[in-house]
């Protein structure tokens, strides 16, 4: 998707997600109401004004390699999966074994073959390991456990 | 005055009380350093362990961890462009820039000498201005809060150097999403999709570590392919020589800094965030060359840290001299005195001199103690931030994310909001729209609209709406900067020889 169609795409939702601010804001009293209206409105001015200017202007679109942009979204397409997934896991089976499946599962999905993602594995767990023991034991933040041991 | 003054001196550089100077700002970076962790957690968590201690050290220890987390926040501003505190926001407009340059260490150091200096000018003002200065605190009403909320929001112009319009935007959004939660007048429930955990509105710090942090790794990744390491590291030699020397040679910049943190840390509820964001605003206003803002400008660096450093001592002037906490920090430390058996307030300076006096010269020390530990853990941070790989250290930068905003009220709802506040910002900066201003928006939302409905409820009370807003004294003051703030973002606009292209 180019750069011009994905601005209009977001000035579109932008403009949308104003209106819908606005015309939620008449469940409201009147003094709730105020600020959240006019601020609503303000951004569906600004949003019209960037809207029309998307029309006028066309981004230069720069020679680059297919493959390598591909690879690059690949990367982070699994990258925001696996964050996803890393914490979706958290409430069931609780930050520790969350984070240390996250951890390998978010480096090895998004750097595949690359040099040095196994040892850098090792060395992100280790850390992980040591904040999460500071964290644990020395500020006494109570994380999530698994459900198995809730 | 003197007398206690030299007494404080002698109690405060005792082998005990250096020690917890030491102990106090090594430890209040490293908390300060780590995205979540906020200078008023720290003060918290290490109340009880004063218990024991004489008032003068246990205030010793408080302060010197408050001043050392409010630097703090700067590397992590500077090495991975997220906030550690949110008084780094500003930090991370220019220091970010620095260190994908290779320029992370010339960046910490800036900020340090910077925050030594910032602090060392507002705790100047506790001394010999208090009580003046905190009279004047109280005569910022509602009329005054809507003003600088307004005048905070036209720093979206310096923020947003190249399109002021997708800044604009930027801050309505941050405005729209202030507007969750409970009103602050009539109490109505707005836009919380019937979600309990949005009654409180969606909370800061989390918005910001997601804002700020998530896009950035996920660049990390994207770009990985092309750069050897994430942060190119270049030898740099007798930085602080030349750092001290190019910031030597604009005084006006430090000074100017340092008043605005401490003017704005005075005003109960503004904080460091407010004051490195104007600071900086004032800094890129103040420069001919304004292109080089947002760029790797150490300038923005050190506007940005002298102001919220110096907003420490800014907020404890009226907490220790009227009892109303200028900042949240501020208010444990409050909380702390009153457990000592100590009242805040006029008696503060004469009945308990001693004590109050030996906090203020222990104020001294810690900034002086940012140089050499700041600048020690600093190279020790970010020559270990060089040495990563982006496979190890991007899971590590989005665990220590996860723990921060969860660490914060132990609340997986935080959690939540970051990544989805992350994964947002990282959609949103694919179209141009950065998360400085909807970051401003949604921290000066919740004080514009109190000042304005409040005002409203004044002027229709007095019989003049109009008269609330525009005759008071510090409004007009308020007003005038506002206007002149956003004359100069038009002409620098008009003038700007950039191209707009991609």
């Amino acid at each position: 998707m180019n750069r011009t169609v994905s601005e209009r795409l977001a000035a579109i939702v932008i403009l949308a997600l104003g209106g819908y601010w606005f015309f939620e804001s008449f469940r409201f009293g009147e003094l709730s109401a105020l600020f959240p209206r006019i601020i609503a409105v303000a951004l569906m001015v600004f949003t019209t004004i960037w809207l029309a200017q998307s029309f006028n202007r066309q981004w230069s679109v720069q020679p680059t390699d297919r493959a390598t942009n591909r690879r690059a979204a690949r990367q982070s397409l699994s990258l925001i999966v696996a964050l996803l997934a890393w914490t979706a896991l958290v409430p069931w089976i609780g930050l520790l074994y969350a984070s240390t499946l996250g951890v390998t599962g978010l480096t090895l999905a998004s750097f595949w073959g690359k040099e040095g993602t196994r040892r850098s594995v090792v060395v992100a767990l280790v850390v992980v390991m040591v904040f999460y023991a500071a964290f644990r034991f020395l500020i006494r933040v109570p994380f999530p456990l698994p459900i198995w041991m809730q | 005055m003197v007398e206690h003054l030299l007494t404080a001196l002698a109690t405060a550089t005792s082998p005990l009380s250096l020690l917890l100077v030491a102990c106090g700002v090594c430890a209040g970076i490293v908390v300060g350093a780590l995205p979540g962790l906020t200078a008023t957690m720290a003060i918290a968590l290490l109340v009880p362990f004063t218990f024991s201690m004489q008032p003068v050290h246990g205030l010793v220890l408080l302060g010197s961890i408050y001043t050392g987390a409010i630097y703090g926040g700067s590397f992590s501003a500077i090495l991975i462009n997220t906030p550690g505190t949110p008084s780094a926001i500003a930090t991370t407009f220019d220091g970010f820039p620095l260190a994908r340059k290779g320029e992370s260490y010339r960046a910490i150091v800036t900020a340090t000498v910077a925050s030594v200096v910032g602090g060392l000018i507002g705790v100047l003002f506790l001394i010999f201005l208090a009580p003046p200065l905190a009279r004047a605190s109280l005569r910022f009403g509602p009329p005054e809060y809507f003003w600088l909320a307004i005048f905070g929001l036209t720093i979206i112009a310096a923020v947003s150097p190249r399109n002021t319009l997708k800044g604009l935007i930027g801050g309505a959004i941050g405005l729209l999403v202030s507007t969750i939660g409970i009103a602050p007048i009539e109490g109505a429930v707005r836009y919380t999709f019937r979600s309990i955990s949005l009654q409180g509105g969606v909370a800061l710090v989390p918005s910001l570590i997601g804002f700020f942090c998530i896009p950035e790794v996920l660049r990390m990744v994207y770009e990985s392919g092309s750069v050897a390491q994430v942060l190119p590291y270049k030898r740099q030699r007798n930085m602080l020589q030349r750092v001290t020397l190019a910031l030597v040679r604009k005084p006006w910049l430090l000074i100017r800094s340092a008043l605005i943190g401490t003017l704005v840390g005075i005003i109960p509820g503004a904080g460091g965030n407010i004051a490195g964001l104007v600071a900086y605003n004032e800094a890129v206003r103040a420069d001919k060359n304004k292109g080089k803002y947002g760029k790797g400008a150490i300038e923005g660096v050190a506007a940005s840290e002298a102001a919220n450093n110096a907003s420490v001592p800014g907020a404890l002037i009226p907490m220790m001299t009227l009892g109303v906490p200028g900042a949240p920090p501020a208010a444990v430390l409050f909380g702390a005195l009153l457990l000592h058996g100590i009242r805040p307030g006029a008696e503060l300076f004469t009945v308990y001199g001693r004590i109050a006096y030996g906090f203020i010269a222990a104020l001294v020390l810690a900034n002086i103690a940012l140089l050499p530990f700041g600048l020690l853990l600093g190279r020790a941070i970010s020559r270990i931030m060089m040495r990563l790989r982006v496979q190890a250290l991007a899971p590590i930068i989005i665990f220590l994310s996860m723990v921060g905003s969860y660490a914060l009220a132990n609340n997986l709802a935080d959690l939540y909001t970051m990544v989805g506040v992350g994964l947002v910002a990282y959609l949103l900066r694919g179209v141009g729209l950065a998360a400085g201003p909807i970051v401003l928006g949604m921290i000066l939302g919740p004080m514009a609209e109190q000042g304005l409905l409040q005002s409203i409820l004044m002027g229709r009370a007095a019989g003049s709406i109009v008269g609330v807003f525009f005759t008071r004294p510090i409004s007009l003051l308020l007003i005038i900067l506002t206007v002149l703030s956003v004359l100069t973002a038009i002409v620098v606009e008009r003038k700007a020889l950039i191209p707009r292209t991609e």
